[in-house]
């Protein structure tokens, strides 16, 4: 191969913008979706301050409870649970593209291989529920 | 033929795939609960008591186990492209992988020791 050692021209890089996720809605979603870990990080270690609470007696759970009605904290839950079912209605509609085409020989609606997962979170949010509010 | 490095990123992907199905699964259930709906006095809360004897059981610590960690290393996976992709930190990539994984090792440990240790 012949090697040009006059001229050797650079590839052509474009720089790309650090806030290239801004020039689009798809790029947008996505960027928000991927920002859901950090609330998920974030209630992982609210669970395990309450498994440290429920532990070490009821004066801890009760300042656990008082710690848990704080404004801040109120609305810091709230963000995580829109931004986590975000997550999960992203992460459910995925199946469709993985999942069922592939096993399936006839085209099959994206809904319907979506609606076993829904039932599914249903159920287990409910079986959770019981356990949670000692109904079981 | 030049050899190529393989990557381990199919390994922590699994985790964060596990994880990603776990935390989809039983987070929101949780967050509405014990995050939301206990605290406004929606929901009744059932008590330190109560909450310790579900807590003693071994189903639930493996229960709390399993999805905390998985949840712990999904959040590490994606945190890690989120700050070198949002924050155009790609080129400290590997501080940034230190101290995720590290975070999430801590995480992991901090779990079992709590659920190993509940009275």
């Amino acid at each position: 191969m012949p090697q040009y050692s006059t001229f050797q021209p650079k590839p052509y890089r474009p720089r790309m913008s650090p806030y290239w996720y801004l020039d689009r809605w798809p790029y947008l979603k996505f960027m928000v979706r991927e920002a859901s870990c950090i609330f998920v990080a974030y209630f992982a270690v609210v669970m395990l301050l309450q498994i440290h609470a429920i532990s070490a007696g009821p004066a801890a759970y009760v300042r656990f409870q008082a710690w848990m009605r704080c404004p801040l904290i109120l609305d810091l839950n709230a963000i995580a649970l829109v931004l986590i079912v975000f997550h999960a209605v992203t992460w459910f509609a995925l199946v469709p593209r993985v999942f069922v085409r592939q096993m399936m020989g006839s085209a099959i609606p994206d809904v319907v291989a979506m609606l076993p997962n829904y039932g599914a979170w249903f159920v287990a949010s409910a079986i959770v529920a019981a356990f949670i509010l000692r109904l079981i | 033929m030049t050899a190529h490095s393989r990557s381990n990123r199919p390994l922590a992907w699994l985790l964060f795939g596990t994880g990603g199905f776990l935390v989809a699964f039983f987070f929101p259930i949780h967050i509405l609960l014990t995050g939301i709906l206990q605290p406004l006095g929606v929901l009744r809360d059932p008590g330190q008591a109560s909450l310790l004897t579900l807590l003693e059981s071994p189903l639930t610590r493996l229960y709390l186990a399993v999805l905390l960690i998985c949840a712990f290393w999904h959040a590490a996976y994606r945190l890690r492209d989120t700050i070198c992709d949002a924050l155009a930190m790609r080129q400290i990539d590997l501080v940034i992988v230190s101290l995720c994984y590290a975070g999430a090792t801590i995480a992991s440990v901090a779990t079992i020791v709590l659920l190993i240790r509940v009275p």
